[in-house]
């Protein structure tokens, strides 16, 4: 197994101290567990298009590390169409890359999935607005228009509510998603994210105000790992799981220790065909990573108890019901266990 | 009973075939002229095109420059051919993916179609059951499917089963009315000589069949490409849609712009080959004189017809929700996301929340049809106030027509958000979609007609001192009326369908946004059931539409 310790950057003097004793330790476990980590193919299924938002899938499968762990990975991109979850019911995908309103809309209409990791770990959502005419708290909306795309018009409403203004106050305007619609004065602020909008504006010479939602009382895990619950009882579907999640925990710690290699991968590999702006993908990527890890003790794709609460409390504000059996961290848990193993 | 039914489609497709001719007839006529003068008469007939290309290239620039484009509303004609330059490694990595999906889902489903049409030409019944169970499927409104499809076929086949669907109803109508047009004395003589209906089939229908199945092959080029970029829009993520997607984000307006010209390059590209392929084939399916004709008189009872009507209605209710049960069966789909007609019939009538369930359904429906008549209204007032101007002026008639012609190739469906920005509101979107859609193919069949009104009138006319704007009150008009009806066959549902792909797309109202906002929420009943009311809706305005025309003709008559 190669090395990883340059990765997760501790000090050379403990890296080939650990070094030394985890190759003997990681030799045992391979022969010992010999069923559990059976080659498996997986069908991954991205919300959108290839960019850099999945990075950390495409340069683990880059560095090899889904072929360290036997899997042989296969990404779908995706686009406003795409429905992750029935693709995952389905068994079409293995693993949905979604988010925890959507994939609890579908476990309360019976469909048996669970959440096993999320790459963000705070919710990038925003008001985005222009600095000549600047929204920087939810009361400076009241009498305003916004540009709220169809999919996330409940959960912004619910928000106004919950940041104190009556949305019978804001104009929301239905918009497709990009921030066209606030440059060309139609609105005056877009309901976006804080990572893809601004980026875009800025490039465009544009000087965008980022208003995050969850400085105001709304907060939520993003982009998060959908699988079907049946698979988290078969002991060779969950382990191929956790390979895969370990194989994701390694793309995304080189992500945050070096997005323009990220950005690189993404570019000439994936996403070569779509002829992305580098600057622009770098500039989300490098914006992406404090959501990813917003401090050096947080663990990348975790869900601890407090993100679960969080995450829960901002469900149950937009209407949707869930309860803490939607998420299961315990595959992430044993995705660290593995890697260290593997160190 | 079969009469008609095929009394009723060879209209729908005339109408269509109209585009087809248009183009197709645009070739220098056949005589001793020299290559020298054929080439002077050629550049004579295309000063008035190129003349007013240039003027809306112009227009088009000086309204750019006046502060669109700074607010990233419209890009000019050079902004435009920037944005070519700029976006041509990305459209030649994704032009053959496209190409490639859409063929093949053309090519495979258009195979389907003849083979379908011509087995069913054996056995009359079915073939009434055949044409009515196409006209159905093709009122749907299969952008909605496009979520429920990427399950059973991910990635680029996703492309070619929305290009496929588009395709094979068009040309199994299309099979259908060629296989009807077979002259009767050729029949008869097959038949006297011993020949089976089956064998007539293969030996006397299909080849009187040919020109009328590659007109469809020609239509279908439009749906066969718009199908595939919409899907990569919206679920594939790859291909000029995929690339139109990150375009969008990116708010690259002139690369937007320049994707949806590409494709546009790319409609005209087949459709010409097909042209091609059907000259040689068939090198007197140019030269087919149009009829326009109403429904064919029928010598039986009203109470007769009626109970026939009911019988094949029934039968086609049940094939329809046979084909549905088979298909989530056949597939194996799951019953959380693929659900059938029971569970929609216990939604919206059984269940103890029917009615609370259709009433939801009903008032997302209301917005849609609103916006869906007016833009019907409207682009149909426009195309008959354009039609009578341009046959009135021959200038204007030689000069618009190959660009209206040429437009049509223009996949508005996937330049909706950046009508958004020029129309300024959701629902405006809406409207001017319904109406631009409605507003061409009603000019196209219009201008058509008065072509063909017979000279003789039209002389007789003039003799008598009547003026051109008189001419065409009086006698053009009642030539071209049942061609606006034949017009309204095809815009009046498919105003409906575009009003709610406006919705599905970025509105967030009506019946459409209901189907996609069910989807995401996983409300799949709620998305199969509001289907189904779009459906149910569709074909009532369809029929509607066929009995206003009979009713007017008759009068006319």
């Amino acid at each position: 197994m190669p090395s990883f310790r340059l990765l997760l950057a501790p000090t050379a003097l403990a890296a080939s101290a650990l070094l030394l004793a985890s190759c003997a330790a990681a030799e045992t476990t391979a022969e010992g567990a010999a069923t559990e980590t059976a080659p498996a193919a997986l069908a991954v299924q991205n919300r959108w298009v290839n960019n850099v938002q999945f990075a950390g899938g495409f340069v683990a499968e880059a560095s090899g590390f889904y072929e360290d762990e036997q899997l042989t990975v296969t990404s779908t991109p995706g686009g406003p169409g795409v429905n992750v979850e029935p693709l995952v019911v389905q068994g079409t995908a293995d693993i949905g890359l979604s988010n925890p309103a959507n994939t609890a809309h579908a476990v309360a209409e019976g469909a048996p999935l669970t959440i096993v990791g999320a790459v963000y770990q705070t919710s990038p959502s925003a008001v985005i607005s222009l600095a000549d005419d600047p929204i920087e708290a939810p009361a400076d909306l009241v009498g305003r228009s916004v540009g709220v795309t169809a999919a996330s018009t409940a959960s912004f409403t619910a928000w106004l509510a919950s940041a104190g203004v009556d949305a019978a106050d804001v104009e929301i305007v239905p918009i497709q998603g990009d921030a066209a619609p606030l440059v060309s004065g139609q609105v005056d602020a877009i309901s976006g994210l804080a990572t893809n909008q601004g980026v875009a504006l800025e490039l465009a010479g544009e000087q965008p105000v980022v208003l995050e939602l969850s400085d105001f009382g709304r907060d939520s895990m993003d982009l998060t790992y959908t699988v079907a619950t049946a698979d988290l009882d078969d002991p060779e579907r969950r382990s191929a799981i956790v390979r895969y999640l370990a194989a994701e925990i390694r793309g995304w710690l080189s992500v945050i220790d070096d997005p323009q290699a990220a950005v690189d991968v993404v570019l000439e590999g994936p996403g070569a065909d779509l002829d992305l702006d580098a600057v622009q993908q770098l500039e989300q990527a490098t914006l992406t990573n404090d959501y990813i890890r917003p401090s050096d003790d947080v663990q990348v794709l975790a869900m601890p108890e407090e993100l679960v609460d969080k995450t829960l409390a901002t469900l149950a504000q937009d209407g949707v019901d869930a309860d803490a059996s939607l998420f299961d961290g315990s595959l992430v848990d044993e995705a660290y266990a593995l890697i260290e193993a593997g160190e | 009973m079969t009469a008609v039914t095929a009394s009723r489609e060879p209209d729908a497709n005339t109408v269509r075939d109209e585009t087809v001719r248009s183009v197709g007839s645009e070739r220098p006529a056949p005589g001793p002229a020299s290559a020298a003068s054929r080439a002077r008469s050629a550049v004579a007939r295309l000063r008035p095109v190129l003349g007013a290309a240039g003027l809306l290239l112009i227009a088009w620039q000086a309204a750019a420059w006046s502060g669109l484009e700074a607010a990233h509303i419209l890009p000019g004609p050079i902004a435009i051919t920037g944005g070519l330059v700029d976006s041509a490694p990305a459209i030649a990595a994704n032009l053959p993916l496209t190409a490639g999906s859409a063929l093949v889902g053309y090519a495979i489903a258009a195979a389907l179609a003849v083979a379908a049409a011509c087995l069913a030409a054996m056995w009359a019944p079915a073939l009434t059951q055949v044409v009515r169970a196409a006209i159905v499927l093709e009122s749907l409104p299969t952008l909605a499917l496009t979520p429920i499809v990427v399950i059973v076929a991910p990635g680029h086949t996703a492309g070619s089963v929305l290009a496929g669907l588009s395709v094979f109803f068009i040309v199994l109508m299309g099979t259908v009315s060629g296989l009807g047009a077979a002259s009767p004395l050729m029949l008869e003589v097959h038949r006297a000589a011993g020949g089976r209906a089956a064998g007539a089939v293969w030996s006397v229908r299909l080849p009187a069949a040919l020109p009328s199945i590659f007109s469809s092959l020609m239509i279908a080029v439009p749906a066969a490409v718009v199908g595939t970029i919409m899907s990569e829009y919206l679920v594939v993520g790859q291909g000029l849609g995929g690339i139109m997607l990150a375009a969008y984000e990116a708010m690259d307006s002139a690369r937007v712009w320049a994707i949806a010209l590409t494709s546009a390059a790319l409609t005209g590209a087949l459709f010409w080959a097909i042209g091609r392929i059907r000259d040689l084939v068939v090198p007197w399916a140019a030269s087919r004189s149009t009829e326009y004709r109403a429904a064919a008189p029928t010598s039986s009872s009203p109470a007769h017809r009626m109970a026939v009507s009911a019988l094949t209605g029934v039968v086609t209710v049940v094939v329809v929700l046979g084909l549905w049960v088979l298909a989530v069966r056949g597939l194996g789909l799951n019953a959380f996301f693929a659900k059938t007609p029971s569970d929609v019939w216990g939604y919206l009538v059984t269940s103890p929340d029917a009615r609370e369930n259709l009433a939801e359904i009903l008032a997302y429906l209301a917005p849609t049809l609103a916006k869906a008549l007016a833009g019907l209204a409207i682009g149909t007032a426009a195309a008959v106030l354009a039609a009578w101007l341009i046959v009135s002026l021959p200038l204007l008639e030689r000069a618009a027509m190959p660009l209206v012609v040429a437009f049509r190739a223009v996949p508005l469906l996937v330049l909706t958000p950046a009508i958004g920005l020029l129309v300024g509101s959701g629902a405006a979107t809406a409207v001017a979609l319904a109406a631009i859609l409605s507003f061409f193919t009603t000019l196209i069949s219009l201008v058509q007609a008065a072509r063909s009104t017979p000279r003789d009138v039209v002389l007789l006319a003039r003799s008598a001192n009547a003026g051109a704007f008189a001419t065409q009150r009086l006698v053009t008009a009642p030539f071209a009326l049942p061609a606006l009806f034949g017009a309204l066959r095809i815009t009046a549902p498919g105003a409906l369908m575009a009003a709610m792909s406006a919705e599905w797309l970025m509105t967030g109202d009506g019946i459409g946004f209901l189907m996609i906002q069910g989807g995401m929420e996983s409300r799949f009943t709620t998305m199969w059931s509001a289907f189904v009311v779009m459906a149910a809706v569709s074909l009532l305005v369809f029929f509607a539409v066929a009995l206003a025309e009979r009713v007017v003709l008759r009068r006319l008559s």
